[in-house]
Parts: structure tokens; C-alpha cells; sequence
């Protein structure tokens, strides 16, 4: 009986085997729920580019071969001096398959992986296909990404690496992310791998490779991502990922990214509708939208209350400034249509934090410990010792009450809590408070 | 506040009250069951299996009922010579999370001599020196483990402390929270990793308390249940993980206490004993301690005090004379 139940479990192997033969063309794997062996045949399926595995024979299968895997091949003590011949390999790269297909959470399978690859046993590529259908099973399998992060240091740190290939595995990466956030909502390791493969890029040294095309295009996905799964916060993490990218396009990059994106219109709209009432600013939207980055800056926040003589990049805060007022318009129009969701709200906070963050850097100053306080000038270190950590005096903080910009942002925000309010959306009240009391407004709201 | 979505309903027959024995008897029965497939399954996180069974019957003042002897010679076997780490079981390698397991399990049972600690030493040491693990994974909970471990051998200071500490704080969000690696998005457990750490190093005032505590109460839902991220469904693990963070801030008093007491008691299985994610749920023993470490940080007095920083006894940790930092304000 237990001969026979060997022999069976034997078979299993060989027949995922030949399905693995086709390893780069394979889509997915999964175990498909069958509760006896009532065909008496093969429970390994293969059906366009996808393997299963019925479940009944899941125990006995896994039983084996992590039995075997660990005493052969993990043996305690002996891992230093272990060696593998291409004689065992074989049958130790099966084992291994079989084995984290139906549990990827070993991570001391995935680090024999390593080893082999390191031996050349294994195949650097493959190892990329057969990562791809252990996440499309689990696509929270920080194992598996780990793992493929390994695997694309190793990739990337091969200086000959053509063009072609380097794009291959670029839209690869990209699909597989995003196939698991798909299958996974909220996916904490796959947003977060993405996160990392960009900031890999980033130190992709090629002169064929324009980092700047990336986050425009991760940009654009993430917005569209993003309309499509309101509540899930992880996407909208990356969302903000991509926004800071975004502030540091460089010039024929920037020009590129607002073709077809008329983001000065937005911005300049709502300024126009939320001046301060009292103010003498008589400027038409025809005239904002010809201001300079620099006139408009300087409209908005006018003067600084600098101790040094830096000149400050108004093209660089304006565009800034654009980019987070589109943001502030999609997320106005995000939480009107889908009422009370809290990940809709959250990231308002942080386009909230990111506006406020201008304003503060601009005058010099930061928060710390719920108090404002002078900061040094980023730019020259300007740091004079009464200044430094000094905490600020009522002119600082005029300065930023007073500003265009802190009057628009705060009128715009006590008006959406309020429309917001009134559509029957409970977070208006949070976020209201949130204001008031976490970034400090209670004495201007 | 019944806007939540993602949140679960109590039903009237749910537990009401703390049923210790039944806890007891399931964990001392948990596992006895060597050949089965759920054992060989889970057989990589078993050194974790065994600090999260121990501490929960240390709580219930029932550990005598655990084979120790047996335990600190799995221990001992589990023990790497060349790397000086501990395995998670025998056979697989030795990794940072099972180290401190296995270290929090002997320093309960006061038996640390049962291992080379200068080789657990040599091989925490070693992470900080590479810059991650083996394979170069950076991770706030590697961090944690690794402030955990020395300062339960006394030994933090064989790391650098301050670039430990300015690791995990180069992690923060604008919201206060704290993700695994830098510009990671916030998460409850991760929160808890980190603020443990700077507990641990006596760095706390780097904290932006007020905005991390803000972000760490909104996770508390209408059942009463806490989530670990905005939009999720509650699970009894983030009583734990919130709770013990708010509890290092000094600001457990800002979440609706009865109400977390009532979920964390609803998610106990009256017959087969334990606790579970969420009521009705399958029980096991990761969410039997964080259930009754949860009821210990409420306030339950028939369970033991327990320590928010370590998630160990406070006798422990008293015995060893560590004084994990909590802010006052």
C-alpha cells in the first residue's frame, strides 16, 4: 500500500515536470478542489498555459517530498560542507519545485534556490518564471518577491545586459505586481515590491534608459489604478510614491508629461474660486494661467522670512504646487462619487500634508512635536545657533496665515467638509478634526 | 459611526467571558500530533509556535503544563554553530525572527545558558554589518528582533544603536506611522516593530506621538475589533499590535477599551478553546496569545501582567532587569 502511494506520488513529480518543460509560457498555478481520486487519472492539469493540482492528492504529495527535500538536502549541521553534484541536482530542483508550489512560506527552500543558482544549477530567468507562478497561487508571498528582488540585483549587476532584455524583464516586473495587487487587494508586498523595482531603476546606469519615462508611465497607471480600487490604501500609497517621482521630471520630461495635461487650468481654477474674499489680489484666471512659475509663486506666498541669500526655485515649487492641486481635484470628485470611504480620505491627507509642507519649507520652517519651529535653509545649511531649533515667534506664523496659498487651501477644505457633510459622509467630521487638532489649524478653523 | 464597510457584526451567543481553562487545555493539546500534515506545514515557524504557546500559558500561569525539558533541547539543537543563529526547526536555517523566538522562550524559562549566546551574538551582529539578512533583505522587523535579542542576552550595546534607530526613523510616514523599509506604507504590526524598537534603544521622543496615536486609534471599528490598515477587517492580532504601541506611547486611554474587550472575548471558541481573527473563525495559538496579551494590557486581572514592548511577562522581564522606555506625556 505505501509502495503503491509512493509510486503514485512519484508519477505526480514527473508529470508536473513535463508541464514544467514549458516553464516560460506558463501563466498560473492552482489547486483545484476535488475530493477523491475518483477518475483514477493524473491529478496534474495542464489547460492553456496553466497548471493545477487536484487537491486530494495535496498531502500525500507534499508529505513526500518535503520529507525527502529536508533529509536529503537541509541536512542540520552539514549545510557548509554539503555538496551538490549536477548527479543530485536534478532530482533536488524537482523536490524543491513541487515542495514551494504547495508551501512558498520555506523560506529555507528558497534559500537552496539561492545556493544553486549562485552553482549555476539553476537558471536565473527560469527562476523568474518559477517565481511567477508560486505569486500568481500567493500573491502575498514576500518569501517569493524576496526571493525575485535576489534574483534582479543579480540580473541588473551584468553590465553587458542588452536593451531589449533590460525592457523585457522591466515590463515583466511590472505586469507581475500588477497581477498580484489585482488577484490580492491591499497587497502589502506587492505595492511595496513595485516601489522597490522603481527605486532600482533609479540607479539603472544605461544611457538607453530614461528613468523620467517610467514615472510618468507608473504615474499614469497609478491614476487610473487608483479610480478603479478606492479602498484600498496600498495603491494609493504607491500613488503618493509616484507624485514625489513626479516633482523631479527634468525639463523635456516635464514637457512630455503635461502634453496632453493642462494642469496649470487646475490649479488656476481653484485658486480663482477660493481667494480670500477680503483680498485685494485682483488678477482674472486668464491672467494666472500666463503668469510665470515665479509670479505665481510669489503671488501665493510672497515674501520669505530667509536669514540666508538662497534663491528659491519657483519654477520647481510650482510645479509642485500643480501636480498636487490635480491630485486635490481627482480626490474631490473620487470622494463626491464614492461616499464614505476612509482610503479616499486618508489620502487627502496626505495632498493636505504635501501643500502644507510647501508652505512650511518656504518660510523656513518645520514641525516638530506638534510646534513649529525655525529650520535650517536646505539649500546652504544656513544654521545659526539662536536659529536653529529656536521656536518661532508670531511673525513666522503670520506669514503662513496670511499666505494666498494657506487661505486657499484652508477655504477649499472647510468648503468640501462641509458639501461633503451634507452628502451624508461621515469622514467629513474626521477629517475636520484631523485639521483642527493633528496638523494644528484649530485656532484658524 | 456605522459607515465602515469592512467591519464584522457580534452575534448574541458570542463568548462573553474569559474562559481560561478551555485555553489552557488547547494549548497544552496543540500539536501533540506529530505526523500530521498541519504540523508538517507549519514546521518553519515552529520555534515561533513555541514562544507564542509558552507565553500565552505563562500569562494564564500555566506553564507548567509545556514539556520545558524537551523544549530547551529542541532549542539547543536548533542552535547553527558557524553562524551562531537559531533555526526555526531542525534542518532549516537560522533566521532572525526564530532566533528571538527562541531567545524569548529561554529567558522565560531563565535558562539562557542553554545556548551559545555569544554565537547568537556573533550572528545578530552580522545583519547590521551586511546591511540586511544573508540574501540582503532590509525589513523594521529585522531591526526589532535584532534590538530584542541583545537586550535580552544584555548585550545591546554589540550593535551600532544609533544607526539601528536611524534605520527605523528614516521609515516614518507623514502620518507617524511606519512601514517595513524606508517609504513603505504605515501598518499596524510594522508600527508596533518600530516603536518597540525605539522603546527598547530609549529613543521614544523621536516619535511623532500625537499623530501616531491619532493614526492607531482610527483603527478601532464599530465591533470594537482594530485593523491593522485603513479599510481592512478587524483581526484580534491588531489588539496586540495597537494596543502595545499605544500602551509604549501612554495613550491606551484614547480607544474605546470595553468595546476591544468585547470582540477579543468574542473571538474565543467556546468549545474547542483558544481564540481566532475574528469570531467564528479557526482558532490557533498565534491569536491565543495576542488575544489574552491584549486582555492583560486591558487591564484583566486573572491574567498576568504583560510587558507592551517584549509581549513577555512583566515578571520577566523585571527578573531581568530591563527597563524598556515608555513616553510619560
Amino acid at each position: 500500500m505505501e509502495d503503491d502511494k509512493f509510486a503514485l506520488v512519484e508519477r505526480i513529480i514527473k508529470d508536473i515536470h513535463a508541464v514544467f518543460s514549458r516553464i516560460a509560457e506558463l501563466r498560473s498555478f492552482d489547486i483545484v478542489p476535488v475530493d477523491t481520486n475518483f477518475r483514477n487519472k493524473s491529478p496534474v492539469l495542464y489547460l492553456e498555459n496553466c497548471l493545477g493540482l487536484e487537491s486530494w492528492c495535496i498531502k500525500h504529495v507534499y508529505m513526500y517530498c518535503y520529507s525527502e527535500v529536508m533529509d536529503r538536502y537541509c541536512p542540520k549541521g552539514r549545510r557548509k560542507v554539503f555538496k551538490v553534484s549536477s548527479l543530485n541536482s536534478d532530482r533536488m530542483i524537482k523536490l524543491l519545485n513541487v515542495t514551494l508550489l504547495l508551501n512558498p512560506d520555506l523560506s529555507t527552500l528558497w534559500n537552496r534556490r539561492r545556493m544553486l543558482v549562485e552553482k549555476s544549477m539553476l537558471d536565473n530567468y527560469n527562476e523568474l518564471h518559477f517565481t511567477r507562478l508560486v505569486i500568481s497561487r500567493k500573491p502575498k508571498c514576500n518569501d517569493a518577491f524576496a526571493y525575485r528582488r535576489w534574483l534582479l540585483n543579480i540580473i541588473f549587476a551584468d553590465k553587458s545586459l542588452q536593451m531589449n532584455s533590460i525592457r523585457d524583464v522591466i515590463n515583466e516586473e511590472f505586469n507581475i505586481c500588477t497581477q498580484a495587487s489585482d488577484r490580492s487587494p491591499n497587497n502589502y508586498h506587492s505595492w511595496n515590491h513595485r516601489m522597490w523595482f522603481v527605486n532600482k531603476l533609479k540607479t539603472l546606469d544605461n544611457p538607453l534608459f530614461d528613468i523620467n519615462n517610467q514615472y510618468i508611465k507608473e504615474y499614469n497607471f497609478s491614476e487610473q489604478w487608483t479610480a478603479k480600487n478606492v479602498s484600498d490604501y496600498s495603491c494609493f500609497h504607491y500613488r503618493q510614491f509616484c507624485i514625489k517621482n513626479n516633482y523631479s521630471l527634468n525639463e523635456e520630461s516635464w514637457k512630455k508629461f503635461t502634453t496632453n495635461l493642462n494642469l496649470r487650468k487646475v490649479l488656476v481654477k481653484i485658486l480663482a474660486t477660493n481667494f480670500p474674499i477680503d483680498s485685494t489680489i485682483q488678477v482674472s484666471e486668464e491672467d494666472l494661467l500666463a503668469y510665470s512659475e515665479s509670479n505665481l509663486v510669489n503671488l501665493l506666498l510672497y515674501h520669505t522670512v530667509k536669514n540666508c541669500s538662497c534663491i528659491l526655485d519657483n519654477v520647481y515649487i510650482c510645479r509642485k504646487l500643480e501636480i498636487i492641486f490635480h491630485e486635490l481635484a481627482i480626490n474631490n470628485e473620487l470622494i463626491q462619487f464614492y461616499k464614505q470611504h476612509e482610503t479616499l480620505w486618508y489620502h487627502r491627507r496626505f495632498i493636505v500634508h504635501e501643500i502644507i509642507e510647501i508652505i512650511y519649507e518656504h518660510f523656513c520652517l518645520t514641525k516638530s512635536n506638534g510646534v513649529l519651529v525655525r529650520n535650517t535653509c536646505k539649500k546652504c545649511t544656513y544654521d545659526e545657533e539662536q536659529q536653529k531649533q529656536a521656536k518661532i515667534v508670531r511673525y513666522d506664523t503670520n506669514c503662513i496665515y496670511s499666505s494666498v496659498l494657506f487661505n486657499v487651501m484652508l477655504t477649499h477644505e472647510k468648503k468640501f467638509i462641509e458639501e461633503m457633510r451634507n452628502n451624508l459622509d461621515n469622514y467629513a467630521d474626521r477629517h475636520e478634526k484631523y485639521l483642527k487638532f493633528v496638523e494644528g489649524f484649530h485656532h484658524v478653523m | 459611526m456605522a459607515f465602515t464597510k469592512n467591519d464584522v457584526k457580534l452575534s448574541g451567543d458570542v463568548p462573553k467571558t474569559l474562559l481560561l481553562q478551555k485555553h489552557s487545555d488547547y494549548l497544552a493539546s496543540y500539536g501533540l500530533n506529530k505526523d500530521d500534515f498541519e504540523y508538517c506545514m507549519t514546521e518553519h515557524l515552529r520555534m515561533s509556535g513555541i514562544y507564542w504557546t509558552l507565553t500565552a500559558m505563562e500569562l494564564m500561569n500555566q506553564s507548567s503544563r509545556m514539556p520545558k525539558e524537551e523544549i530547551i533541547e529542541f532549542i539547543t539543537s536548533c542552535q547553527d554553530n558557524e553562524s551562531g543563529g537559531i533555526s526555526a526547526s531542525i534542518g532549516h536555517d537560522p533566521h532572525i525572527l526564530y532566533t528571538l523566538s527562541a531567545v524569548q522562550v529561554l529567558a522565560m524559562y531563565d535558562r539562557l545558558d542553554a545556548i551559545d549566546i555569544e554565537g547568537v551574538v556573533r550572528f545578530v551582529t552580522s545583519m547590521q554589518q551586511e546591511d540586511g539578512d544573508k540574501w540582503g533583505e532590509v525589513d523594521t522587523r529585522f531591526s526589532f528582533c535584532a534590538v530584542m535579542t541583545l537586550s535580552l542576552l544584555q548585550q545591546l550595546d554589540a550593535i551600532n544603536v544609533t544607526k539601528a534607530v536611524h534605520f527605523v526613523l528614516s521609515c516614518m510616514n507623514f502620518d507617524g506611522g511606519f512601514g517595513s523599509r524606508p517609504g513603505s506604507e504605515s501598518h499596524a504590526g510594522l508600527i508596533y516593530c518600530c516603536v518597540g524598537t525605539l522603546s527598547i534603544c530609549k529613543r521614544m521622543e523621536a516619535l511623532h506621538a500625537d499623530e501616531l496615536a491619532w493614526w492607531l486609534c482610527e483603527r478601532q471599528l464599530p465591533s470594537g475589533g482594530l485593523n491593522g490598515r485603513p479599510e481592512k477587517l478587524p483581526d484580534l492580532c491588531y489588539s496586540w499590535w495597537v494596543m502595545s504601541s499605544l500602551s509604549m506611547l501612554n495613550r491606551i486611554h484614547w480607544v474605546d477599551k470595553d468595546n476591544l474587550e468585547k470582540f477579543i472575548l468574542a473571538c474565543q471558541d467556546a468549545e474547542t478553546g483558544g481564540f481566532s481573527d475574528r469570531p467564528g473563525n479557526i482558532t490557533d495559538p498565534f491569536h491565543t496569545l495576542f488575544g489574552l496579551a491584549g486582555l492583560s494590557l486591558l487591564g484583566n486581572t486573572s491574567i498576568k501582567h504583560v510587558n507592551p514592548t517584549y509581549c513577555m511577562p512583566q515578571e520577566t522581564i523585571d527578573r531581568l532587569k530591563l527597563e524598556p522606555q515608555k513616553l510619560h506625556i
